[in-house]
């Protein structure tokens, strides 16, 4: 049987490739006879920020999820805290 | 829902966004590097503390360059004296000028206007003066 831990690695990633063409409108530049640099490097670091404060906001969610629900004032998974 | 499936998520998103961060990376210094093949060849000669532009048609500038909107550039740059860098920030074009060595760099001016070229590596007493101006034509 497959874990929840794998369906979770691999969803999750998934989830990101569907996002993306979501957000792809945003990056992306008309088109013109040559690449336009200013575009493609600005677009760049417009995803590079996008990708980092993804991350941060996912870390710091899992943080924040974790420090409250293995609370040891958290009654219900006093258990677990033990 | 315990640690390890939190952990897992959240390796699959971090993971998730560094494969679509690097493979989109790649792809923009790749269109970036590569030279359109009609591009005009601009040979850019830095010196303490002056700018010199070459045309193809023997044409020489100092201080000043004249491009015309809508065209490819490729500069081949390098320098005889000392390390400098030249620098348009407007078009985001930034390359190290080297002595003994020609680097390249490629730009199309899309609007015309006049823009700023400056030395972005310090290159002695006079190095915040070392500027040209960029003029593109219609």
């Amino acid at each position: 049987m497959v874990s929840i831990k794998l369906y979770a690695f691999v969803l999750a990633p998934l989830l990101i490739a569907f996002l993306i063409p979501i957000l792809a409108p945003a990056f992306a530049q008309e088109a013109g006879e040559f690449v336009n640099r200013k575009i493609e490097i600005w677009g760049l670091f417009y995803k590079f920020m996008t990708a980092a404060f993804i991350v941060g906001a996912v870390v710091t969610g899992v943080i924040v999820f974790i420090i409250s629900h293995f609370n040891e004032k958290n009654v219900k998974k006093r258990e677990v805290a033990r | 829902m315990g640690h390890a499936t939190l952990e897992w998520v959240y390796i699959g998103v971090v993971v998730g966004l560094l494969v679509w961060i690097g493979a989109d990376a790649w792809v923009v210094e790749k269109n970036i590097d590569e030279v359109p093949k009609e591009a005009e060849t601009i040979k850019v000669i830095a010196q303490q503390w002056f700018w010199t532009f070459e045309h193809e048609d023997g044409t020489k500038e100092v201080g000043e360059l004249h491009l015309k909107a809508g065209k490819a550039y490729r500069f081949d740059i390098t320098s005889k004296d000392v390390n400098h860098a030249f620098n348009v920030p407007y078009f985001v074009a930034m390359i190290d000028a080297v002595p003994g060595r020609v680097n390249k760099v490629w730009f199309s001016p899309d609007q015309p206007g006049e823009y700023l070229i400056q030395c972005r590596e310090y290159c002695g007493l006079l190095h915040n003066q070392m500027r040209a101006k960029l003029i593109v034509e219609a």
